[in-house]
């Protein structure tokens, strides 16, 4: 809750050569001064914005742990709007986790994810829309990523939709000053330059749609599973994907514990790579068809997810013309809907077996197939380099677009692009009035994404995104 | 004055409530409280000017329109009182849908104040007495009001309706007079004795256009302007055969030109509101013409309309030519356009500034927050316009009779009407011009109609006592006729046979193979109601009216139900009512100046919190937040 004081390491984990621990709340300086004491001697002034060399001590032990610095940011000129502390220590595993237990034992609770851009939003520090992008920037893996979000807190999106948010109410003051003064000689808005601006809208609205599917890629990533008859080299394929040192293991909230994302890149974007138990330890079909379903179900509220479809050199017999058994079994329970973007693999392309015709069938079924070898990575690079111009075409510079990051930002074009269909189908029915509601409605559509208006959605929406309140 | 001081104050009666004004504020207010009961007193400057139009000759009008309808339905008097005097009748917007369908009457100015006049003389509980007001005290009770001769009259609740006479100025060109709209003295005393009580007072300031002689108008060289063929009447209450009460007037419409804005251009210097003579605050939504003209410099003409002020009078308001600029000035102006070379000016166009109230001191009851039993309405509350006001008044009476009867006072919300979207702006987001309601004002046009307006608040009506009980009735039935008829057209199903296919052809609809509904026919765009009477055989003979509210709510059902699953999602954030007792210091994580705005407009629920200017979803966050700790039973989320 908003009482505790908080912490967290806000570098990445394990990498680098300092870590820096951030605290934030009320009884930050009374935490700082268990653990912290300048190296001269003196006492704590917790002078703002000035850096202090120090000593780093147990609050348990009294045991010197490291030395580092420490910069203190009082309330409300901070981050969060609350007293923070910022210690820089030296990086790697161990003494980070050894400063951060002390500062847990000297009165910290261990922040949530995202929790310290919430409190900097809910102390009115910063707007929604930033909010959202800085969220997007602390969780970003990737450096695309950092860009992209850096551009959206510079107000790129803000200007965007702003732009959208008066042309609306270019169209709704228009019309309803129509209404408002009937017998005034005003040029009332011809009911073709209605539709064509309402069209001109509608597209901006899908445009920023679509280019969220880059914008997703880029600092979230796209959602991906393996499957694939047992034996077919899942494991390696898996293992070569996360790499061991790239592999950074989240907490997603909403899915279930068996499950967990590994984010991988591929090339400028990510991958959340689904891993189930089902999926790459059991062998038995039943299980393993429960795994897919699990994903697959796991998959169906998110819209463009790949699946990685594994076969090798015997998954089809040339003399029977005809797939074995448990490839059939896989194909089978591929989904049907066009909504999933499926990729069939070929591993083991070391073993040196030909695999050609395969290869054929498979290009033949969906349109593209590739060979690799997860020992070798022979044809890896093409694989990843496929899968990341599913979402970057051409010349990809994030600064070019404007890109929508967050789901909330989405919902609201989305909103937006219904209420403006609606507005053209009541102007087709002669509808003047709700032609002019819908406009309306459009724009707080809009505005909201902004966080300008308020309204029943917002709240809602803080509440499903913040977990907060209870 | 030092005789105000010396004056004998002496006990003159006592009464339930007191109503100061007698403008279309005053007399809602009055009437309501007196029909609710209450032993009322309702003092007016001026006997001769009660329910005075100062400015334009009409009532309703886009958005006011659906004002009036619901006074009416609340069981008000101004639709009642024009029905009796209305010189022209025309609906607005009838090509833009039925949300927006507006209904303006032009009135006769004098016959409207002998009506209103007669009623208030006519009613019981009610007592109408000519006095200057110069003082509002509060005593133990409730409040004692002081006439300018003395008299003291002590009450338990008292409603401000003073409209634009407080401490009021008339300008025109460099000349400044203290005095009210026509000529009528203001009330000079007053303002004080608020300010005493802790009332927070501003200046705003509004204009009237010329008045000319009809046969000075050279006709040949305007465009003429009927009333509706079938004129509507705003009150259910008009006797049928009793509107229109007499033959239409016809309005006419002229133009400024090249030459007009010359003049003016010219002359701008001269102009107070140029020169920084006049610094209070105008409405945009009647600027005057000096305005127009320098803020549209490219527009080449601006429309005016001639407006008869009544039946037997020669009259006419020159409306869209409101000015404060000097007399010469104005004759000039007047002289230079088409068809006026010759006018002869009857009333010199003139702005006035008044006192009014800041309305964010008030409960969405028009209740001061600060001030238990003291209530405004109307222009004293910021607003503009005779419905506004009406609106108000009739709301501020209603809830000081509730009150003083121990009753829940009344809100209407945003989705319940006009008025109530009209208050909460006004109680919730305050004004800095006087404020006129607009169709844009309001997001839940589908369902605030003019043909429903009893719909929506009759059963407020009944609660009040507002309306008898054969009135309840006889709109309950009404009701059912309606939903029977839709009922009926919604289950009534007809083959597609020869009759219905020719229906179908003439109007250029698709032609149908199976059965279909007359309402899913009367949905389709290019049909209504009347061409299907033919083929709708089981349809029952209806009077027009209902006829015509059950075609509405069929054609516009889809449109009407999305509305009212947004009023649904409305009323759950609106019934989320905050503690009085509220420490809005106390909230931890709520920034100062959230904090003190909320402290001072001690917002009645989440949802009018969340519409306060500069609160923003943050603060209601961090609100939520910290009322769901505090009241876990109320669930706040």
């Amino acid at each position: 809750m908003l009482n505790d004081t908080i912490c967290a390491v806000s570098t990445p984990h394990g990498k680098g050569g300092i870590s820096v621990i951030r605290i934030s709340g009320d009884k930050c300086r009374d935490i700082v001064s268990r653990i912290f004491k300048p190296i001269n001697g003196s006492k704590l002034t917790f002078e703002p914005r000035k850096a202090v060399y120090g000593n780093i001590t147990s609050s348990l032990s009294g045991e010197t742990i490291d030395d580092g610095i420490m910069t203190f940011f009082a309330a409300p000129a901070s981050f969060t709007g609350e007293d923070t502390a910022e210690i820089s220590c030296h990086g790697g595993i161990v003494v980070t986790s050894m400063v951060l237990d002390a500062v847990l034992n000297a009165g910290a609770v261990h922040a949530e994810a995202g929790e310290f851009t919430k409190r900097a939003f809910l102390n009115g520090r910063m707007s929604l829309t930033k909010a959202e992008a800085t969220a997007d920037l602390l969780d970003a893996r990737s450096e695309s990523a950092a860009v992209l979000t850096g551009e959206n807190s510079r107000g790129r999106l803000s200007k965007k939709l702003s732009e959208m948010a008066n042309s609306l109410l270019f169209i709704a003051s228009s019309l309803s000053a129509y209404i408002d003064y009937p017998d005034e000689d005003l040029e009332d808005m011809e009911d073709d330059e209605l539709d064509s601006r309402i069209d001109g809208l509608l597209d901006e609205c899908n445009k920023l749609i679509d280019g969220r599917k880059t914008g997703e890629a880029v600092t979230e990533g796209i959602p991906a599973v393996i499957c694939g008859k047992p034996n077919v080299g899942k494991s390696s394929f898996f293992n070569y994907l996360i790499g061991e040192d790239r592999a950074i293991v989240t907490d997603i909230p909403g899915t279930t514990r068996d499950m967990i994302e590994y984010q991988v890149k591929a090339g400028k974007i990510m991958l959340k790579l689904l891993d189930t138990a089902g999926i790459r330890e059991n062998t038995s079909d039943i299980v393993e068809k429960m795994g897919i379903d699990a994903v697959k179900k796991r998959l169906s509220s998110d819209s463009g997810s790949i699946i990685f479809v594994l076969f090798t050199h015997d998954s089809f017999d040339t003399e029977k013309n005809e797939f074995s058994k448990d490839d059939k079994a896989v194909l089978d329970s591929l989904p049907k809907d066009t909504e999933h973007i499926i990729i069939p693999v070929i591993t083991k392309s070391d073993m040196n077996i030909s695999t050609e015709i395969l290869k054929s069938i498979l290009t033949d079924s969906f349109g593209k197939c590739f060979v690799i070898s997860s020992s070798t990575g022979s044809g890896m690079d093409e694989l990843l380099g496929y899968v990341e111009g599913l979402y970057i075409k051409g010349d990809f510079d994030l600064r070019e677009n404007v890109y929508l990051t967050s789901v909330r930002q989405v919902n609201n074009i989305r909103r937006a692009a219904e209420e403006l269909t609606e507005a053209k189908k009541a102007l087709y029915n002669g509808c003047k009035d709700m032609t002019g509601i819908f406009i309306e409605h459009a724009l707080s559509a809009i505005m909201e994404t902004d966080g300008r208006e308020t309204g029943e959605a917002i709240i809602k929406d803080i509440f499903s995104r913040f977990c907060v309140g209870k | 004055m030092d005789d105000l001081n010396t004056t004998t104050r002496f006990y003159a009666g006592e009464a339930s409530v007191i109503v100061i004004g007698a403008g279309h504020a005053g007399i809602e207010a009055a009437l309501a409280c007196a029909r609710m009961g209450e032993d009322t007193i309702l003092f007016t400057l001026q006997l001769d000017a009660v329910a005075n139009m100062p400015c334009n000759p009409s009532i309703g009008g886009s958005g006011k329109g659906h004002l009036v309808f619901e006074i009416d339905a609340l069981g008000g008097e101004m639709g009642r009182a024009s029905d009796e005097v209305c010189t022209q009748s025309r609906m607005l917007n009838t090509s833009k849908g039925p949300a927006v369908h507006s209904l303006r009457q032009q009135a006769d100015r004098r016959a409207y104040h002998h009506v209103m006049k007669r009623i208030i003389e006519n009613s019981s509980n009610l007592r109408l007495i000519q006095a200057e007001i110069t003082a509002v005290e509060k005593n133990d009770d409730g409040y004692v009001v002081t006439t300018r001769y003395g008299a003291q009259y002590p009450c338990k609740a008292c409603i401000i309706c003073t409209g634009t006479y407080l401490k009021s100025n008339i300008v025109v060109g460099d000349v400044s007079i203290q005095s009210g709209p026509d000529n009528q003295r203001g009330a000079d005393f007053l303002t004080e004795s608020l300010i005493d009580m802790g009332v927070s007072i501003r200046r705003f300031k509004t204009g009237t256009p010329p008045r000319i002689h009809k046969d000075s108008i050279d006709y040949s060289k305007t465009e003429v302007q009927y009333g509706d063929e079938e004129p509507c009447a705003f009150s259910k209450r008009t006797p049928e055969g009793a509107f229109p009460p007499g033959e239409q007037l016809p309005c006419h419409v002229i133009y400024t030109n090249e030459e007009t804005h010359k003049i003016i251009r010219d002359n701008i210097d001269r102009s107070p509101l140029y020169s920084g003579k006049i610094k209070s605050t105008g409405p945009r939504y009647c600027p005057s013409i000096e305005d127009k003209i320098m803020r549209f410099p490219d527009k080449t003409r601006h429309q005016l309309f001639l407006e008869a002020m009544g039946f037997d009078t020669k009259e006419i308001y020159v409306q869209g030519l409101s000015s404060s600029l000097p007399e010469d000035v104005q004759m000039k102006v007047i002289h230079s356009i088409a068809g006026l070379e010759n006018a002869q000016v009857m009333r010199t166009a003139y702005a006035i500034e008044y006192d009014c109230a800041d309305p964010t001191q008030l409960y969405p009851t028009l209740e001061f927050k600060e001030l238990p039993g003291l209530y405004g309405a109307g222009q004293f509350n910021g607003t503009s316009g005779y419905e506004e006001a009406a609106a108000q008044g009739l709301i501020a009476g209603m809830n000081a009779a509730l009150k003083i009867q121990g009753k829940e006072q009344v809100v209407l919300t945003r989705d319940s009407s006009y008025i109530g979207t009209l208050i909460d702006d006004l109680v919730t987001k305050g004004t800095n011009e006087p404020y006129r309601i607009m169709t844009s004002r309001c997001e839940y046009r589908m369902l605030l109609r003019q043909d429903n307006a009893d719909r929506r608040l009759t059963d407020i009506a009944k609660y009040a006592g507002l309306i008898t009980d054969e009135e309840y009735e006889s709109r309950i039935k009404l009701f059912k006729m309606i939903d029977d008829e839709i009922n009926r057209a919604e289950t009534t199903f007809l083959s597609p046979n020869g009759e219905l296919k020719s229906i179908l052809e003439n109007a250029g609809s698709t032609p149908v193979t199976t059965g279909i509904s007359v309402g899913e026919l009367i949905r389709r765009p290019e049909l209504n109601y009347d061409i299907l009477r033919d083929v709708d055989k089981t349809r029952p003979e209806l009077p027009r009216e209902i006829q015509k509210r059950a075609e509405i709510e069929i054609k516009y059902a889809g449109y009407i139900k999305r509305e009212k699953k947004e009023a649904e999602a409305f009323k759950r954030i609106e019934a989320k009512l905050l503690p009085a007792d509220i420490d809005y210091s106390d909230i931890r994580g709520l920034k100062t100046e959230a904090a003190q705005k909320l402290s001072k407009m001690r917002p009645v629920s989440l949802g009018q919190a969340s519409r306060i200017s500069g609160i923003s979803p943050a603060d209601i966050s961090v609100l939520v937040i910290y009322l769901s700790q505090k009241y876990p039973q109320k669930n706040f989320e």
